[in-house]
């Protein structure tokens, strides 16, 4: 192996990711007297959370009456019973005051007339436990990642934050069993770097881009959580990924729930409206995989749209044009651009897609990372945003309920690094440079890879066999024939080819390091997908159809190790709430 | 080296954009004489929004921009 020099950095802590939820852990450390470093591979305004568009949920109560115990219920209905009830407590209890917060940052909310901060509906957003229909989201026009990721870094870099930017983050390095650090490489000049860090904050996102169609953007490999499971921990409750209802047929791109929130509707070929038929009373506002799941059902039974009748048409051309340019901007563009379609006369082409990761690397409430199904606590680690799973959305995600998690989260990871740092000595233990080797020569391996597949072949594989095998709709021989599939994948990674060497601007050797954390994130899916014989949320098995709680109401916790093969441990799901100011949610069937 | 590292510089975090400035990268880049390579340097420095925004016809530009912008909108159809 060649011998890499590395630069060595010292820091109290260090933040990966710079998207919403990195950079408000990030601004909390450095409100404090402790040290921070945020390293991004990725300026951080250009990390995946400047695409949310709908809004930021928080029972602000300023269209009409609401309570936080009621984002409470929806959340945990929401979840299908897979949330923590005490993580959802402290979410939804402390949304308000964390929105407010953001607001004094400087984040440019809509407003009402009356100059409150304007809230629109969202799918799953009820009153009084499901009564009424919820104005609870809050947006910055359509741009309100994009809005809150400028804000909070303008503010860290009012404070003493070291931003390492277009820095990529090789591996996680441990000393006993304790994170101290993390080894990197900086894009720019190639440079190999250590920082050492008494703690490691995890921020890096969602892996969308495990799969064909999906709404993410590039830089959502989920890298971090591929770091996990090289460390020998477990991710949890991976078999639940989120299909947004309406990506646009072909390219992916999202048509946000706000359409829907304003007032848009599904059709099928019969030209039927057909979400009454499935939720009666929340329509085309019934949560994602309940919406999601009725557009696969009407196109399995042959009522799709297009050549393939292989989607459905999502219509705003009711609307007036105002309310589209004013509430919805950029969809018409959108779709024009992205479907060739004129939404204010016709139709949009849309498809169940990709949207969300529910699963990731396992938190407590106080957002510590946990080595197992009983708790125990990994030193020196926390993680947070859609790369953790903490686990406020279970089996299924409500729209705009993300945005809180990262800045909640974000808040609380602060405050817990703070208490963890106050009780410990400034002194950084000395590194094992055993351990260092071990991740260089993975790096150097992968460097000089002179196989005979390319990354975007291999990535293309893998995107398409997710896409296949691990569908809104799963069932066992589905899932085997996914995990043969993905195992030959995950074992053609030693066969790859990386033509450039360099060190400098070697984007060729970034995506085969994102790839192997896509292709250990795919297992991780599939496996976990096949061991859930059940259907809850976002996670329909066709042979299981219907929710178990006597045997599965319970966190699945997976290992993949390096050659591929899985290992699995449970956690009981979190029924307790954390205070008395609310009553657990009790078990029921979810109806929309 | 030189292409490698704009194409990291097309990931605008958003997908629309990403799939957009990419095929724009692969497709049409490396053929554009140089006084266009440089005018697609500058567009990709620009905030993820006001790309998105001069794509959407939302915002006035420079007419520099125009051949970029035009091909751009019609790289999907
Ligand atoms: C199109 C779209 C619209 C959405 N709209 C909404 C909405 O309206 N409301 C809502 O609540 N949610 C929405 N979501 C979901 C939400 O945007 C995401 O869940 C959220 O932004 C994720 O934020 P994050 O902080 O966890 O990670 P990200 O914003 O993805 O940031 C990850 C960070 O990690 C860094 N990173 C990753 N790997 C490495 C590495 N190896 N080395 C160094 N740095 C690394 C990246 O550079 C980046 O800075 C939407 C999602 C999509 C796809």
């Amino acid at each position: 192996m060649e011998s890499y020099k590395i630069k060595k950095h010292k820091h109290d802590a260090i933040v990966i990711g710079a998207g919403g939820s990195g950079l408000r852990a990030t601004m909390g450390l450095a409100q404090s007297k402790h040290s921070v470093a945020c390293i991004s591979k990725v300026f951080p305004t250009r990390s995946h959370t400047v695409a949310a568009q709908g809004g930021i949920s928080g029972a602000l109560g300023n269209m009409g009456e609401d309570d936080w115990r009621w984002h409470m219920y929806d959340t945990v209905k929401g979840s299908d019973w897979l949330g923590d009830q005490d993580s959802i407590e402290y979410m939804c209890k402390n949304a308000v005051e964390s929105i407010i917060e953001l607001e004094h940052f400087g984040v440019p909310f809509s407003r009402t007339e009356e100059g409150k901060i304007y809230q629109r509906p969202f799918g799953g957003m009820t009153t009084e436990y499901g009564k009424g229909i919820a104005q609870r989201t809050c947006a910055a026009a359509d741009r309100t990642g994009h809005a809150i990721l400028h804000t909070l870094y303008t503010q860290s870099l009012k404070n003493d934050v070291d931003f390492f930017i277009e820095y990529f983050v090789i591996d996680l390095v441990y000393d006993d069993g304790k994170c101290v650090g993390v080894l990197a490489w900086c894009l720019d000049d190639g440079s190999i770097h250590l920082f050492q860090s008494h703690l490691v904050i995890l921020a890096t996102g969602g892996y969308g881009r495990a799969y064909l169609s999906s709404t993410s953007a590039h830089t959502c490999t989920g890298d971090g959580n591929g770091m996990i499971l090289r460390s020998g921990l477990p991710l949890q409750d991976m078999e639940f990924i989120q299909f947004h209802p309406t990506g646009i047929y072909g390219a992916g791109c999202l048509i946000t729930e706000g359409a829907r929130g304003e007032g848009g509707y599904l059709t099928n070929s019969d030209g039927e409206r057909f979400m009454p038929k499935y939720a009666p009373n929340a329509k085309d506002l019934a949560s994602r995989d309940v919406v999601s799941r009725a557009m696969q059902i009407e196109i399995n039974e042959g009522r799709g749209v297009g050549e393939d009748k292989d989607h459905v048409l999502l219509h705003l051309e009711h609307l007036d044009d105002e309310i589209i340019q004013s509430k919805l901007p950029g969809i018409a563009e959108t779709a024009k651009i992205f479907s060739g379609v004129d939404a204010t006369k016709e139709p949009i082409p849309v498809i169940p897609t990709v949207h969300y990761n529910m699963g990731g690397t396992p938190t407590n409430f106080n957002t510590e990372v946990l080595a197992n199904g009983s708790g125990q606590v990994v030193e020196g680690l926390m993680a947070i945003g859609e790369a953790a799973c903490v686990s406020v959305h279970g089996a299924n995600r409500l729209g705009s309920n993300s945005l809180l998690d990262l800045i909640v989260f974000g808040r609380s990871a602060a405050e817990r690094a703070c208490e963890i740092l106050d009780k410990k000595t400034k002194n950084h233990v000395s590194i094992n440079e055993a351990a260092l080797d071990k991740i260089l020569s993975r790096f150097d391996k992968i460097r000089n890879s002179n196989g005979g597949i390319r990354t975007a072949e291999l990535r293309d594989k893998m995107q398409r066999a997710m896409q296949r095998y691990a569908p809104v709709y799963r069932d066992k021989s589905t899932l085997e024939k996914g995990i043969e599939i993905m195992k030959d994948n995950f074992r053609d990674f030693n066969n790859l080819s990386v033509s450039d060497k360099s060190l400098i601007w070697n984007t060729d050797l970034v995506e085969s390091l994102e790839l192997n954390n896509l292709l250990y994130q795919s297992l991780a899916t599939l496996y976990s997908a096949y061991n859930r014989t059940e259907s809850r949320g976002s996670h329909a098995r066709e042979d299981y159809p219907d929710r178990d709680d006597k045997e599965w109401l319970k966190h699945t916790m997976v290992w993949v190790d390096q050659d591929g093969n899985s290992k699995f441990d449970y956690k009981p799901v979190e029924l307790r709430t954390l205070t008395d100011e609310v009553e657990t949610v009790a078990l029921k069937a979810r109806t929309y | 080296m030189q292409i490698s590292k704009l194409k990291w510089k097309c990931r605008k975090g958003v997908r629309e954009l990403d799939i957009l400035l990419t095929r724009y990268l692969e497709n049409v880049f490396l053929t554009s004489p140089i006084i266009e390579q440089n005018i697609f340097k500058e567009f990709l420095e620009k905030d993820t929004y006001e790309i998105l925004d001069i794509l959407m016809d939302k915002k006035n530009f420079d007419q520099k921009y125009g051949k970029i912008v035009t091909i751009l909108r019609n790289l999907n159809k």
